[in-house]
């Protein structure tokens, strides 16, 4: 029976206890727990209700309630990037799809594979190392981090440079609606273009639209040998300049790293680099006679930098570190900028001008560049100055026909910009796209672009 | 949830219903004398695509050469209520670009858009080049070859299909099995929406912010709006490039040496598939390629990359086939062997044209794993009705194109290909798989989308539609099955509240 507070609510009175006690009455006492502290925090609450659905059915019946009782949801998955978008204008519940974690089906000579929401990437991965196949994404962040998380928020990591983002590897998905009805897009076969292809507008909505519940992807073979190959420029100067340069006339060659990484000093992790010069990292997946070609040929081209090839136990120390470093807790800002990848060298300089001392990063083969800072960073910038500066730096990337993308910051810096910067023209249409799946703005209130 | 292809095979088209002289010279007033075409007779060429089972002739047909011209005439139908729909080189397998009204038996204006053929900048340093969508789809590949580039998507109408028309089918080809299909290398859109607003998809960095609307509007068949500009990926061309040629004397070898090579996580550029009618068709035919005559089937696998370790692929490759019972493996000796072998492919739907008047193309997906079955299936199916049946298809995605051969002018073979054609696709679609790998849902298989959607999913597809295309002026009766006539979509579909 619904309640006359719960027919016209005002979210802020809405006792957590009363949405707690509905949820494990319907579903039982395992389905909701009242957390505090900072697992699953959302927008620095203190406390909140989080209900982990464990059938796509439960989450179609929570979504359901929700709905009829119009409490505001927060879709998540382990919760890894619920700190990530514009501060959600209202909130009483957070669904995480965590133990809603099968595999539902895998046929390894397929190469293709059915997971649901909640399932680890990295488990999903080690299953089907075991026939040398893998979904070739590796984000940034928390290893519990979950498939229809990655989907839902578009993460991608330095195996883009060669495999490209999960757009790309997700062939079918099934979604639970804001009211709890269920659709699908797509398929389980690895090409297909009956219908609308609706798996590209569920990736990087950051559950707005809809949750998901089930994703069929695209697998590829494991390569059977890797290696990696550092660069650092011989004039200290001009390391910037040399260095993206380089990656230009990389990119535009023979040469095809699986990831091709910009890092810059200044780096948190015990990285095996030269903690006081810039290097540009290139990672070789494939044959062994196939890698030692390529390396023969980025050394001919880079012949004007100083190189060396890691060793194994070091390429591998780096790679794990550089995954874990990017997303530690000590960076109290992490932006990600994105311009056209022959951009890279301006926005680079253009970045440490505005801003020095930054830890920078990228995705050198994309035009993708990370910015990280630990707490402190901008203080000697005058308070109002510091909101200022980010702009410009907006402003900067948007002139290079890209833009800047706030992963974390500091609250004081939140509060004055928009964490995803101008969408442009497109924005009507993704307030109707907006309108039609969730007209009462259940899904994560005002989190996303424009007001979504 | 009947394909009823057969009830529009010879539909009595409308000719009630023509354009308003007057509104026929403001189109030539926005597009010129010689961009309008109004004339019943030389409508004719337009009232259907290369699948010519489906017919409606155009109430008119423009030629715009510029955005502006689009989007004029976007605006002036869209103010009449006129329907209207886009054409390039009119290659499409699913009639797409079928002037279809949005009642029964009305017509559509058809927006021609071959005139805006040009490459409008080509960018190296960012290995992309922006172009006009009537361009030739080969055109683009020529262009960029001197310099060690080519756009990947390659449908064997590549000699005459328009990137236009590609962007709108999300058109794949033989390639796509290593290099993804066309919406993995399109980067941004210039679209004039169906109410003559121009706007541009994606396009920027390599990240756009917000909803990926780009990602939807690929392969939307045109019910979304018109593209006028596309930013394309450019591919390294490889360095080297190795095309075996396998035939083998039973059908199931050939399909189990597929599913081998696949497991075995090799990656061909392409793996296809040919099987005996097809052999004998393209043999006879000026596209002869050499296959063996006596091959129940012969696969093309073609392996590319970098020069390194390409041979030590192509001997596994190779391996594979002879241990699944290949009788021969070859690899093409020189450049003009392998253009032949991949000419008898690509010509293979032309050279079929030996072997009845119509064709019937099939465009179903299965898992791979499933492919000895379900070929074991078609042509069982073909044998029930007694039917020309062949296949030619890209075996490496598990892409069927099952070929039914028949005359239109015998209304009893007409109806054993229809029966014929939906037990087909009840097969793949049992067996996992599509209704449509590569050719588009269009008009032809919009039945047949209930075998895969259910209505949540499909009402949650027309949602998305309306966003576009509110009105439904745009493209109607294609992609996805309307729930209600177009015009009454003005409120749009409120799905959540249905």
């Amino acid at each position: 029976m619904e309640t006359p507070q719960a027919t016209s609510p005002n979210p802020y009175t809405i006792p957590l206890d009363k949405i707690l006690h509905r949820l494990r009455e319907m579903f039982g006492e395992d389905r909701a727990q009242l957390l505090r502290g900072a697992e699953f925090r959302v927008a620095g609450e203190t406390e909140r209700v989080v209900a982990f659905p464990q059938q796509r059915e439960e989450l179609s019946e929570m979504l359901e309630l929700a709905h009829r009782e119009r409490w505001r949801v927060i879709p998540a998955g382990a919760g890894t990037w619920l700190e990530m978008g514009n501060k959600p204008t209202q909130m009483h519940l957070v669904i995480s799809t965590a133990r809603l974690n099968r595999v539902v089906e895998y046929e390894p000579a397929d190469l293709t594979g059915t997971v649901e929401a909640g399932c680890s990437l990295t488990e999903f991965n080690q299953l089907t190392a075991k026939h040398r196949q893998f979904i070739p994404l590796d984000p940034f962040g928390d290893p519990r981090l979950t498939i229809g998380g990655t989907i839902a928020t578009a993460s991608s990591g330095p195996l883009r440079c060669a495999y490209g983002t999960p757009r790309d590897w997700l062939v079918g998905i099934t979604v639970v609606h804001a009211d709890g009805k269920i659709s699908k897009a797509g398929g389980k076969v690895v090409k297909n273009v009956a219908g609308y292809d609706l798996c590209k507008l569920y990736t990087g909505s950051y559950g707005t639209l809809a949750m998901i519940a089930e994703m069929s992807f695209k697998l590829r073979a494991l390569p059977a040998s890797e290696k990696t190959m550092v660069f650092y420029a011989d004039d200290q100067k001009n390391e910037i300049e040399l260095l993206s340069t380089l990656a230009v006339a990389l990119s535009d060659s023979d040469v095809q790293p699986a990831a091709m990484e910009f890092v810059s000093p200044g780096h948190n992790a015990s990285l095996p680099l030269d903690p006081h010069r810039h290097a540009l990292v290139l990672r070789f997946l494939n044959e062994p006679e196939t890698i030692n070609a390529q390396i023969d040929d980025a050394t001919r081209i880079g012949g004007y930098c100083q190189r060396s090839v890691l060793s194994e136990a070091d390429a591998a120390r780096f790679w794990t570190a550089y995954h874990e470093s990017e997303t530690a807790d000590d960076w109290a800002y992490s932006f990600r900028l994105s311009a056209l990848p022959a951009e890279l060298p301006g926005l680079v300089a253009d970045l440490t001008q505005v801003l020095p001392d930054t830890h920078v990063r990228a995705h050198a083969g994309n035009g993708v560049v990370r910015v990280l800072a630990p707490l402190g960073w901008l203080d000697n910038f005058k308070t109002k100055e510091r909101a200022r500066k980010v702009a410009e730096v907006r402003r900067a990337a948007q002139a290079r026909g890209g833009q800047l993308l706030i992963l974390r910051a500091t609250p004081e810096l939140t509060a004055q910009l928009d964490v995803w910067g101008e969408v442009g023209p497109t924005a009507n249409l993704m307030r109707a796209l907006k309108d039609k799946y969730d007209p009462q703005s259940q899904l994560n209130p005002g989190r996303f672009v424009a007001g979504i | 949830m009947a394909a009823n292809f057969f009830r529009r095979l010879n539909p009595a088209i409308v000719m009630t219903e023509k354009l308003d002289a007057k509104l026929i010279a403001e189109l030539r007033e926005i597009l010129g004398n010689d961009a309008v075409i109004a004339d019943d007779a030389e409508l004719l060429v337009y009232e259907c695509d290369a699948m010519t089972t489906h017919k409606s002739r155009p109430l008119a047909v423009v030629f715009p050469r510029t955005t502006e011209h689009v989007s004029r005439t976007v605006k002036l139908l869209h103010k009449h209520g006129i329907p209207f729909g886009p054409r390039g080189a009119g290659t499409g397998l699913s009639s797409g670009a079928v002037a279809l009204g949005c009642e029964k038996g009305e017509r559509a204006v058809t927006i021609e858009m071959a005139r805006m053929n040009r490459v409008l900048e080509v960018d190296y340093a960012n290995r992309r080049a922006i172009v006009q969508p009537g361009l030739i789809n080969v055109r683009l590949s020529q262009a960029v070859a001197a310099r060690g580039y080519h756009y990947a998507p390659d449908p064997s109408s590549q000699t005459s299909c328009t990137i236009g028309g590609n962007v709108a089918e999300n058109a794949g080809g033989p390639h796509c099995l290593k290099y993804g299909a066309t919406t993995n290398h399109i980067l941004g859109l210039e679209v004039v929406l169906p109410t003559g607003e121009v706007i541009n998809l994606g396009g920027a960095g390599a990240d756009g912010i917000g909803y990926d609307l780009l990602g939807a509007f690929v392969g939307s068949e045109g019910t979304m709006g018109i593209t006028t500009k596309v930013t394309v990926r450019l591919t390294r061309t490889p360095q080297m490039v190795i095309t075996l040629l396998a035939d083998f004397l039973d059908l199931n070898d050939a399909s189990r040496a597929v599913s081998a090579i696949i497991a075995a996580g090799l990656l061909p550029a392409a793996l296809e598939m040919i099987d005996k009618v097809v052999i004998k068709a393209v043999e006879d035919s000026i596209y002869a390629a050499g296959y063996p005559r006596d091959a129940a089937a012969c696969l093309i696998v073609e392996l590319d990359g970098l020069r390194a370790g390409l041979e030590t692929q192509a001997k596994q490759a190779a391996e594979i086939c002879y241990q699944n019972g290949a009788r021969s493996v070859r690899a093409a000796s020189d450049e003009t062997e392998r253009k032949k072998l991949w000419a008898g492919r690509k010509g293979a739907f032309g050279a079929l044209g030996r072997v009845s008047p119509d064709l019937f193309v099939q465009d179903a997906v299965v898992p791979r794993t499933k492919l000895p079955e379900v070929l074991a299936g078609i042509y069982a199916v073909g044998a029930k009705y007694n039917i020309r049946l062949s296949t030619v298809f890209h075996a490496g995605d598990g892409n069927l194109h099952p070929n039914l051969n028949f005359d239109g002018r015998d209304p009893d073979e007409v109806e054993r290909v229809h029966k014929a054609s939906k037990e087909i696709m009840k097969l793949c679609v049992d067996a996992g798989g599509s209704i449509s790998g590569e050719h588009g849902v269009g008009l032809d298989k919009i039945d047949y989308m209930p075998m895969i959607f259910d209505q949540n999913s499909l009402e949650t597809m027309l949602a998305v539609k309306d966003v576009f295309n509110p009105l439904g002026l745009c493209n109607p009766g294609k992609a996805v099955p309307a729930q209600k006539m177009c015009r009454e979509h003005k409120k749009g579909f409120d799905f959540a509240n249905a």
